[in-house]
This record gives C-alpha cells, structure tokens and sequence, in this order.
C-alpha cells in the first residue's frame, strides 16, 4: 500500500471511529457513554494505525492488514449503540466479529498466516462463537436477557425462552472458555520457545493479548455470576485489548530501537577493543550469536581460532547469514533463525561487519606496508638529501663523495646539479610530496665517467618547504636483472634453436618425458619411452657412459657431453648428448645426430689431405721432370764444354762437334724448363689472364678447339681453377677421347664461373678414377664450387666445374 | 771402368770424357740390376755408380757389390753431394762426385 493509500484508509479509519463516537452519544441506552466512547473510538482507531504501521514495514506480512481489518470491524460492534432497531440488532450481532478477527490476527502472527490446521480450526471456531454462537442466543434472548436496559428492539428474538437462552448461554460459555484456554496455552507456549530477541519483539503483543483472554475468560464465567463484576470486567478486558496493538506498536519500537542499536554498534566498531562478537550479540539481542570467517584457502568458515564450522542445517533454529564484500564471502553470522523476520537488521549488521572486517584488513594491508616501509628505512641509505622547495640543497649525506654526481652541493638547485631531464623529475615530484601526496617515488640514471648508474629516489615531505630525498644505488640490481633478461633471452634462444631430441630422465636413468621432432629417428617406438630406463633402450656402454655422465652433472650442476653410435634403423648413426642437471631429480638429454656432419667434416679432413698429397705429388714430379730432363741436358753440355774446350788445341773438329751437339742439348733444356714451367704455373694466366691462358692451351691442343673465352676477368684462385680444368680436360681428350673437336668455355652465371670442356670423342670416363679429375675435384670444392663429369659411351665427355666467384 | 746411369746421353759423355783421359771403359748399365750382373761378368776396378736408378738406388747396388770381389765404386748424380747427407759417408762407396764436375783427373785424384 502506498503511503497516500495508508493515508487514506486511516482518514476512513478516524470518520468511522467519530461516527461511531457519535452514535455514543446519540445512545439513550448505553451507560456511561464517555467511557463507553472513549474505548469504542480507540480500540479500533489503535488496532488500524497498529495494522497500517506493520503493514508500512512489511509489506509482505498479513498481520497488518489483519489487524486493521480487525480496527475496522470493532466499529460494527458501535452499531449496537443506535436506537435503530435494526441497526441496534445487526451492531449487537456483529459485536463480537472483531474478537474474532483479533484472535485470527493473534494465531497468525508472526507472520500473518495460519501455517497449521489446528490454528485454521481455532479461528473457524472463534468465528463460530461470535456469529452463529451469538445470534443463536439472540433468537431466544430479549435484549434484557444480555444486559440491556432500554435497548431497542431485538429484531431476531423468535420466541423469547428463558430456558433455551439458559442453555444457548451455557454452551457458548464453555465453547469461548475453550477457546479462551486453548489460545491462552499457545501465547504461553510461543513465549515458553522464544528466543530472546523474539521475546524482545513480540513478548509484549503476546502479553497484552494473553491479558485480553484471561480477562475474556473471566469475564465469561463471573458474568454469569454477577452483573457488577462483569460490567467492572468488562472495562478490564477493553484496556486490555486497547493495549494489544499499542503493545504491538511497542514491538516495533523496540525492534526499530535494535537499529538504532545498531548504528551505535558500527560506531563502536571502528574500535578496535571492542570485540566484534559481543558487540554484535547484544545489539541484535542474540547472545548465542556466533561470528564465522571465510578462509580462502580452505574455503570455509571457520571461528577465531581456524576450526572449521559446519554449515547451518537448512530448517534448524540456527540460520548463517554471509557477509559478502565485493561478491566475495567474507564472514558470516550464525545466528538465531527469527532474526530473519527483520531483514533491515541482518542487513545493517552484516554492513557493519563487512566494514569493520574490511576495515580490519586495511589495517592489516597498512601495517604490512608500514613494515615495508620501515625495513627499507632501516637498509636505508646511500644517499639523502634536504631540499628545499625552489630545489636548493640544505643538506646532505653521503658515505662517501665518489657517489655524489656532482660533489658541490650544498647551496646549489637540483637544476645545477643534475641534468635537465633528471632536474625536471625531481622537482615535480618534490612539488608533489609538498601538496601532501605521500611518499613520491622516482627512478633515474646518471652518467658517470664510466658507467650509467640507475637510482630510485624516495621523496618524503619534511617540513611546510622542505623534503628529504632518499637515493638507493639500484645500479648492481638492476645489471642483474638486465642479465638475468639476458641470459632469460638468451636461454630461450637457445631452446628455440633446439635440437631435434630431448629427453627428461630421471637420476634412476627412467625417462620421464621427450620431445622429438622426428619420431621416425627413435631407436624404439615413442610410447616404449617414458617409464623406461636409459639401459633398457641403449647398449650397455652408452647408457652406463651417459649415467656416469648425469652423476657428475648432478655433482657440480656442470653441462656434460657425451658421443656415441647408435644403430638406428639398420644404420649407423653418430650422436652428441649433452647432459644438463635440471633439478635434483632429473637432467635433460639433449641429443643432436651429427652423423652427416661428421661425414661432412671427414670428407673435408679427406680432401685437404688430397690437396696435401696432389701438392706433393706435383713437387715429386716437377724434381723428378727437372732431374730427369733439364738437369741431364745441363750437366751434358757442362761436360762437353770442358772437353771441348781440352779438345780444342790438338783436335779442333771434334771441339766444334761437341760445342755443336752441346748447343743442340741446352736448347732441349730450355725447352723442357719452359715446358716445366707451365706446369707449375703459366705466366701467361697471371699476366694476361684466363682467355689468354685458354687461347694458349687451345694452340698448343693437337684436337681443335672451339674456344669460347670469359668476358671478364675473375679471382685469382677461380681464374687458377679453371684454367686447370680445361688443362687437364684438354690433356684426358688428346690422350684418352678419340674427339675430333673440343668446346671450351668460361661464363659466368648466377655469381659463379661456369667451365664447360665437351668434346665429342668415344666418352666412358670415369669420374671416380684418376688422380687428375680427382685433384680438380679437390681444387673447385676447395673454393666452394662443384665438378660434374658426364661421359656416356659413344656420346663424348662433358666436364662441367661450377666456381662461385664471391 | 763400368759407368751404370740410366740416362744414355749422360753415359755417353762420360765415356768420352773418360777415354779421352785414358781410362778403360769395359761396360755400360742402365740400372741397378743390369749393374749388379755387368759388375760380376766383368770384374771392373771401377764402378761409377750414378745415385738414382730406375729400380733401386745406387747406395743399395754399392752394397751388393761390396760383398763379393769388391770393386771401387765412386758415385755420381747430377745432384749436389749435401742433398744426400751422411749417406755418402755410411756407404762402401769410395767417393762422390757431382755429374758436372766429372773428368777422368778427378776421379784418378779420388781413387790415390
């Protein structure tokens, strides 16, 4: 109901009430009409304003209407003040309705609803009583018969029967004390189960109201007795039943009283002495009231000492009501179930807990920063200045000088001592630390002579215009942070770059897990791994190789590396496992197969042996050609000269014919020493360059040569290289192809020199065979490049040499 | 006088050289074996050996032949005398000389 509804039902209420008043005082029967107006005008204006305050406050709860509704029709009961008989009979038939309906009210309070049958029953019966009952005797009583003199007329009366009446007055005298007892024993039992605080709310309502019965029942047997005692009763039992819903109100009070309380308890827990429990027991009135906190990490409530407390049963007495702060539980009340029927109050003091609890860990947060604050105090200080608010420096300590950027300090501004973009920081966060923010903190660097030093400087107001300036040296930290970034990156680096195989193993030897790119390349399948151990899958030397290696990395946390063969799929395979302890229980093995590699570095080994063993070779050569040739020729001429020359006085013909043959020798030997020369490098090559070099080799080939010569010169070496590939090709076509024409040429593509010799001989060359091609081969892959032979029978040879020119 | 080189135009001048000098020339060989063999059939005083053969060297011949009746053997190369170390010395051979330098006085002057 809104509030301008309220308003308007209790204006119906206070109209209806005066009418009735006045229809008191109209009364020519009724006796002592002040009175008797005063308590008809406010038995039912006390029962409506009860009903609409409660109904205010809670909506939801029928009591309120029920008790207005029960205001409403104690106004009926006036009726019987009118000299209407009509209106006399129908108000004196109705009087006893608003009984009723209060004892309907009663047995429905709290909550404004009859929740058994047997309380359904009681309100039938009431209502039995006050209607039928009633108007039963009215069939057969006179107006006189129930106390009233003067009345008008009783519209009912069939036959007036003093006997019948008698007997119709009996049993509605037992039936009201019945009930009059059976309600009596219920108020009495709720108050016998009430909990205090339910006491507290209702205990007045019920008391009043218990009044009102006994009273009723009273009044109902001595009535009968005597007609004074029941008229003084009769006042009693109004009183009485004028105070049930001022009794009422009062609950209310009271509970809104609890509030109040409550506002003190929110007060009184921004204390810290007080305890939060007791403070909370006594402003709800619940003294069994038990406080739970939420542990996190269990994720229960537990009491103040860690236990953990068992959840409330779900139709108990007791009833947990969490308190919640930002959607996360943080405590919880255990508390009286009752105290539900004041929502506002569970509401207010589970704010109140909230804000102290989280008050409370505020404080907690404060203390731990306090803590933090005053540890970095007391590790405190390289460095501390006093500067006042224009950026002057008053004070200062240092341990030593050589911290000091600029050791002239005192009586100098931040703006002359420190650099523009370090001066400009300091000073905003000094204004800063002035206007009241607290602590400023900032980082900066400095070059020194050597090194940028970073620091972090503490700004702390130390007076109206002047702060302290502490400075921490985090240089150190912050070169071990960098190379921790560093070797963080460096080490990601490295896992990134890995290798194909990596097993985690066990110190036992059990592999634990691996990671292979290709499993193709495991010696077994990859789920027979893990939980195996190194000496179930590899042979016996290589696991005890590895595990010995594993002790020592477990001893010293050094990297070991180990090689070893393995056959992997029928093939002999070369492996490098290095070792690296990972913790105390395991180590990695990190497997690379360099079995290409290491072909690749023997083929190399191989080679330059070749290259050693063809420059030998050629040396032999050329001292045994020089010895051979030249060498004899010389040493002849040597002789014939000296016998020619003893020769030359007695016998001068044959002096001439030795001089002749020796002349013949030396230039033999001139020739061969030319010849000798070009093996071991032709000039021309050097001097003139590749083409020329070709075009001689072409002259002196006995098959003819088309030449097709490069268009520019190339490096030394490749130059060198190409010119003894033709040079040998040229030599294996005279002596081996059978060709009648040879193609030679030089060409560069794609960065590399191109040497084609293609003759068009009986072919069948054998690459593999012979120390020549074998040599060439040697020289072009010295420099890089590659050297093809193909010589299909009967389709010529074709010796192709690639040379990269860079 | 037999003259074992394998070069012929080196054994001819030698034997002109020698015989003008008046030395007997009883034999030419061209290696180590033909030498060996001459040296037994034809008993020379003199054997001038040169040092590099075709199969064998001169220092192994000069030992086969210092076995038996022993002729004197002088060797001889085109080489120098320093490119063949101690091995002059240590050999039975009765000297050394250069092919250059050969004539039938210096051989009379090593053989006194």
């Amino acid at each position: 109901m809104t509030q301008r509804g309220a308003l308007i039902v209790w204006a119906l209420a206070v109209a209806v009430a005066a009418a009735a008043v006045g229809l008191v005082f109209s009364s020519e029967h009724v006796e002592r009409p002040y009175a008797t107006a005063a308590f008809t005008g406010a038995v039912g204006l006390a029962f409506v304003a009860a009903g609409l305050v409660a109904r205010h406050q809670r909506p939801e709860n029928r009591t309120g209407t029920l008790m207005t509704v029960t205001g409403f029709t104690w106004y009926l009961g006036a009726l019987a003040a009118a000299e209407n008989a009509a209106l006399f009979t129908i108000g004196t038939a109705l009087s006893a309705v608003a009984l009723a309906f209060f004892a309907y009210t009663l047995l429905a309070y709290p909550s404004g609803r009859l929740l058994t049958t047997r309380n359904r029953l009681l309100v039938v019966a009431a209502f039995g009583a006050a209607l039928p009952g009633h108007i039963a005797f009215m069939l057969v009583a006179e107006p006189v018969d129930f106390g009233c003199t003067g009345c008008p007329e009783n519209l009912l009366l069939v036959s007036a029967d003093e006997t019948a009446a008698t007997a119709v007055e009996a049993v509605e005298t037992v039936w009201i004390l019945t009930l009059v007892v059976a309600f009596g024993v219920i108020v009495l039992q709720r108050l016998r189960v009430a909990t205090p605080p339910v006491r507290r709310a209702l205990g007045p309502f019920y008391a009043a109201s218990f009044a009102t019965l006994v009273l009723l029942g009273v009044q109902v047997v001595l009535g009968a007795i005597s007609e004074t005692v029941e008229i003084t009763l009769n006042w009693a039992t109004l009183a009485a039943l004028l105070l049930v819903p001022l009794s009422f109100l009062s609950g209310l009070a009271r509970s809104r009283l609890a509030h109040a309380s409550l506002g003190r308890l929110v007060v009184e827990l921004g204390e810290k002495s007080i305890d939060l429990r007791d403070a909370l027991a006594r402003a709800l009135g619940d003294p069994s009231l038990q406080l739970a906190y939420w542990d996190p990490i269990e994720e229960a409530f537990v009491d103040e000492s860690g236990r953990k407390l068992p959840p409330a049963e779900p139709h108990g007495p007791r009833f947990s009501t969490v308190v919640e702060r930002q959607g996360k539980p943080i405590a919880a009340l255990i508390h009286d179930v009752s105290l539900l029927d004041d929502p506002d109050l569970i509401d207010a003091a589970t704010a109140a807990v909230g804000l102290r609890l989280e008050n409370e860990q505020r404080l907690a947060a404060l203390q731990r920063s306090e803590a933090r604050n005053r540890a970095l105090l007391d590790a405190m200080p390289d460095l501390m200045f006093r500067i006042a608010r224009d950026g002057t420096y008053l004070d200062y300590s240092a341990e030593t000088d050589r911290d000091l950027y600029d050791r002239d300090v005192i009586g100098r501004t931040v703006r002359q001592r420190l650099p523009a973009p370090v001066a400009d920081t300091t000073m905003r966060a000094i204004e800063r630390a002035l206007t009241g923010d607290g602590v400023g903190t900032i980082e900066y660097t400095l070059d020194f002579d050597r090194e940028t030093r970073h620091y972090e400087g503490r700004i702390v107001a130390s007076g109206a215009d002047e702060v302290v300036l502490i400075v921490r040296d985090f240089t150190s930290r912050f070169r071990r942070e960098q190379a921790l970034r560093e070797s963080e990156a460096h080490n990601r680096a490295l896992v990134d770059a890995m290798p194909d195989l990596m097993f985690r193993i066990g110190r036992d030897g059990v592999y634990r897990a691996f990671k292979a790119d290709d499993p193709g390349r495991l010696m077994v399948r990859p789920t027979e791994i893990v939980g195996r151990t190194v000496h179930d899958l590899l042979p016996e030397e290589v696991a005890d190789r590895i595990m010995a290696s594993a002790a020592r990395a477990f001893e010293d946390w050094t990297m070991q590396s180990v090689e070893y063969q393995l056959e992997v799929q029928g093939e002999t395979r070369d492996f490098e496992g290095r070792i690296v302890r990972v913790d105390d229980e395991q180590f990695l093995l990190i497997v690379r197969d360099f079995t290409e590699r290491k072909a690749a570095e023997a083929e190399i080994q191989a080679s330059r042996a070749r290259i050693v063993q063809a420059g030998d070779d050629a040396r032999r050569r050329l001292e045994r050609n020089l010895h051979d040739g030249a060498q004899q020729r010389l040493v002849a001429v040597s002789i014939a000269i000296r016998l020619a020359k003893s020769r030359l006085a007695d016998d001068r013909k044959a002096a001439e014919e030795l001089l002749t043959s020796a002349s013949e020798e030396l230039a033999l030997a001139l020739e061969e020493l030319r010849e000798l020369a070009r093996g071991i490098h032709p000039a021309i090559l050097t001097d003139r360059g590749l083409g020329a070099a070709l075009e001689a080799l072409a002259g002196r080939s006995p098959v003819p040569v088309e030449l097709a010569p490069p268009e520019e010169r190339l490096p030394g070496p490749v130059e060198a290289a190409a010119y003894y590939v033709v040079s040998e090709a040229l030599a294996n076509v005279a002596k081996y192809a059978q060709a009648t024409q040879v193609r030679v040429s030089v060409a560069q593509r794609n960065g590399a020199a191109v040497v084609e010799v293609v003759d068009d001989g009986i072919g069948g060359a054998d690459p593999a065979g012979g120390s020549g091609l074998r040599g060439l081969a040697d020289r072009v892959e010295a420099l890089g490049g590659r050297l093809r032979v193909e010589s299909p029978p009967a389709e010529g040879t074709r010796v192709e040499a690639e040379i990269p020119v860079r | 006088m037999l003259i074992v080189d394998d070069h012929p135009s080196f054994r001819a001048t030698a034997r002109a050289v020698l015989e003008s000098e008046g030395w007997d020339v009883v034999g030419e060989a061209e290696d180590a074996a033909s030498a060996i063999s001459a040296a037994r059939f034809l008993h020379p005083d003199v054997v001038l050996l040169d040092v590099q053969l075709p199969d064998g060297d001169g220092f192994e011949v000069c030992e086969v032949l210092a076995s038996n009746s022993s002729p004197r053997v002088v060797l001889v190369s085109s080489r120098d005398r320093a490119d063949y170390g101690r091995c002059i010395e240590a050999s039975s051979a009765v000297g050394f000389i250069a092919k250059a330098e050969l004539s039938g006085a210096a051989l009379a002057e090593m053989l006194e």
